[in-house]
């Protein structure tokens, strides 16, 4: 399959006052045409940092410290104005975790469907057009009531409905790939399914390519073709889906399924201790090694994201001892 | 076994300019002591709002709570003090139920003050070091901070100890995880669930994460609109589940494993969205989103059928 997006050896660096808050450390991430790609990692591991880098829209006391960025061959860290407008307008949308804090609350949700329609597309002739495009729009993300809808503003809808309309603010800009950062993480279980199911059949059927961020690891499981995992910045193991599950390397990995509450019960959650490392003395190996059961001398080192087999990769040293 | 608390048709309606909502319309239940009683369901269906009657934030419309045999359906600020100590409350959102600028130790020592549990200022700073020790925070590296320092899970298990500090005996958990990744989530649960061994503890556990609840609950209550619409011990609860609602949130839950998915019901898709508790469907409540209601829910309210030792369900279609 071609490759829509590339991101090679990233690295993303915030400025504070303490120091350089160094994110991203090499991060390289591909997502083909029409794949659906998971981003999984506990809070603060940077996972929304990678997918603001590819919009371009990081804070401005972020720094790109080096790394490129393609997509569909052009280098987006090195695109004009024109070009990343261009791209944000015509090929990436992406679904906020918030949709609270994404909606404006002052404006109706009519208008501000209005302005996003416009700003995307340029062949709207008239007013009628455009209202007609809306509501098709709004029925794509199965809110049926659309007048009601049009005509409210962000917090009298409930949050399942919110999230339609982010969904459909995203849509009216992505014809090529979708970032959801955590789409559903503040949803009931029940709408949740509802937003995930929405979500597959609108990839689908515009054949769009998406990569979802979250941390619910039974909703990844279900929607995606391949797993990237995260740890402070780095990305240490990705495969596919059913690897990942099935036979999960990366001792991080391992850890990040056994905190997931089981339905069959006997859950029991080990080995968590501390937390992630400080990003602006980063340890200079692997930055897992402080919490890992496993680590030993080698660890002091970085080590390479290793290619076991055709679809699965791991960055730590007990996997392919000598080659890194 | 003891019982702790019991609930009795227990009410609360609010009046707003849109109407009357009836957040909870006669719910009733028992906690029995050292057990974990969970409350789940989707948001609004009056989880939180009965949490809060419990803890004494506001009086019940209507109905009767009692504690260790006393009533305390009225608002805290008239109950016995040593009734309000017992019970404490530990809130979904740590980021703003601690003051962001206030000291770790003012925070947590505020209720050993208002108490009475200490002679003098000295021995703040020894009580507040043992309950940061007690949910495995270091006293040293926490006691001056801020909360604005912290992050999610340490902010709750500060909270925790909050609710810890005045000895209580039933704590209302208010979907203490939810805020929390799945590494934090473990960490905050195994916290919990030692504290209870140690201190002998209830907890009344309020989220709609049902796989959270299936290792830590010993009974659920399962709540829509206001009602409970089933109530049974955890296990049977999960292998027999009767109502269509219970069938729903069950089959909506991702799961990771083979050996999950075999333990689902049968596929219910979840379709629709909580009614507004301003406009209750007339009948059965659930009949709007439920995938078997037949003519008779749409008028006739189904009461609590007992189906075995302690499995309540309120539905036409259990018999």
């Amino acid at each position: 399959m071609e490759s829509l997006l590339r991101v090679e050896d990233l690295n993303v660096r915030y400025k504070s006052y303490r120091g350089e808050l160094k994110v991203l450390d090499d991060v390289s991430f591909e997502v083909k045409v029409r794949e659906k790609v998971g981003l999984i990692g506990e809070s603060g591991c940077g996972k929304t940092t990678l997918l603001k880098s590819i919009l371009r829209i990081l804070p401005p006391n972020s720094i790109i410290y080096k790394g490129k960025i393609f997509f569909k061959n052009i280098e987006i860290i090195k695109a004009n104005k024109n070009e990343i407008f261009k791209i944000r307008r015509e090929n990436i949308g992406m679904i906020f975790q918030d949709p609270m804090s994404t909606l404006n609350p002052f404006f109706k949700v009519k208008d501000q469907l209005y302005d996003a329609l416009r700003y995307s597309v340029h062949n709207i002739k008239s007013q009628q057009d455009l209202q007609q495009m809306i509501i098709k729009l709004l029925k794509e993300v199965a809110l049926s009531d659309s007048e009601r809808i049009l005509e409210s503003y962000p917090f009298e809808l409930s949050g399942g409905m919110r999230q339609r309309v982010c969904i459909a603010l995203a849509l009216t800009r992505s014809n090529d790939l979708l970032l959801a950062d955590e789409p559903t993480t503040n949803l009931d279980v029940t709408i949740q399914e509802q937003i995930l199911n929405l979500l597959r059949e609108l990839v689908n059927k515009r054949g769009l390519s998406i990569v979802l961020v979250s941390h619910a690891l039974g909703m990844v499981k279900e929607f995606v073709d391949k797993i990237y995992v995260m740890y402070a910045g780095q990305i240490v193991e990705t495969a596919s889906t059913d690897k990942i599950f099935s036979e999960p390397l990366h001792p991080y990995t391992k850890l990040l399924l056994s905190a997931v509450p089981r339905l069959t019960g006997r859950w029991k959650a080990e080995g968590l201790i501390g937390r992630l490392p400080d990003y602006v003395n980063p340890p200079p190996g692997c930055r897992f090694y402080m919490r890992c059961q496993q680590s030993n001398s080698n660890c002091k080192i970085k080590p390479k994201l290793l290619k076991l087999n055709k679809d699965h990769s791991v960055a730590c040293w007990l996997y392919g001892d000598e080659e890194h | 076994m003891n019982e702790l608390l019991v609930v009795k048709n227990l009410k609360k309606y609010f009046k707003t300019k849109f109407g009357l909502v009836k957040a909870v319309d006669g719910i009733t239940f028992h906690i029995n002591e050292g057990e974990t009683f969970a409350l789940v369901g989707e948001s609004g269906s009056g989880k939180s709002t009965t949490g809060h009657m419990i803890v004494g934030m506001y009086a019940p419309t209507s109905g009767e709570i009692y504690y260790k045999m006393n009533n305390i359906s009225v608002h805290a600020s008239k109950r016995p003090k040593n009734i309000t100590r017992e019970i404490q409350v530990v809130f979904q959102d740590p980021a703003s139920s601690l003051n962001p600028s206030r000291y770790i130790k003012d925070i947590i020592g505020t209720p050993l003050k208002v108490y009475n549990l200490i002679r003098n200022s000295t021995e703040v700073e020894q009580k507040v070091a043992d309950l940061l020790e007690n949910v495995e925070l270091p006293p040293e590296l926490y006691m001056y901070r801020k909360p604005r320092e912290l992050g999610g899970g340490e902010l709750q298990a500060i909270a925790i100890a909050r609710a810890l500090s005045t000895n209580p005996k039933l704590i209302i958990l208010d979907e203490p995880t939810s805020a929390l990744d799945v590494i934090t989530q473990a960490k905050i649960i195994n916290l919990l669930l030692n504290l209870q061994k140690k201190h002998n503890l209830t907890y009344l556990f309020i989220t709609h994460d049902l796989a959270v609840v299936r290792n830590i609950a010993s009974r659920v209550a399962v709540m829509y609109l206001g009602k409970i619409v089933e109530t049974a011990p955890t296990i049977e609860l999960f292998n027999h589940c009767r109502h269509p609602y219970s069938m729903m949130l069950f089959s909506s839950i991702p799961v990771i494993s083979e050996d999950e998915k075999n333990l689902k019901p049968k596929k219910i898709t979840s379709i629709g969205e909580i009614p507004s508790s301003l406009s209750i469907p007339p009948g059965c409540r659930f009949h709007t989103r439920c995938p078997y209601a037949e003519a008779r829910c749409k008028v006739e309210e189904p009461s609590l059928k007992h189906i075995n030792s302690g499995h309540i369900v309120a539905c036409h279609l259990a018999e």
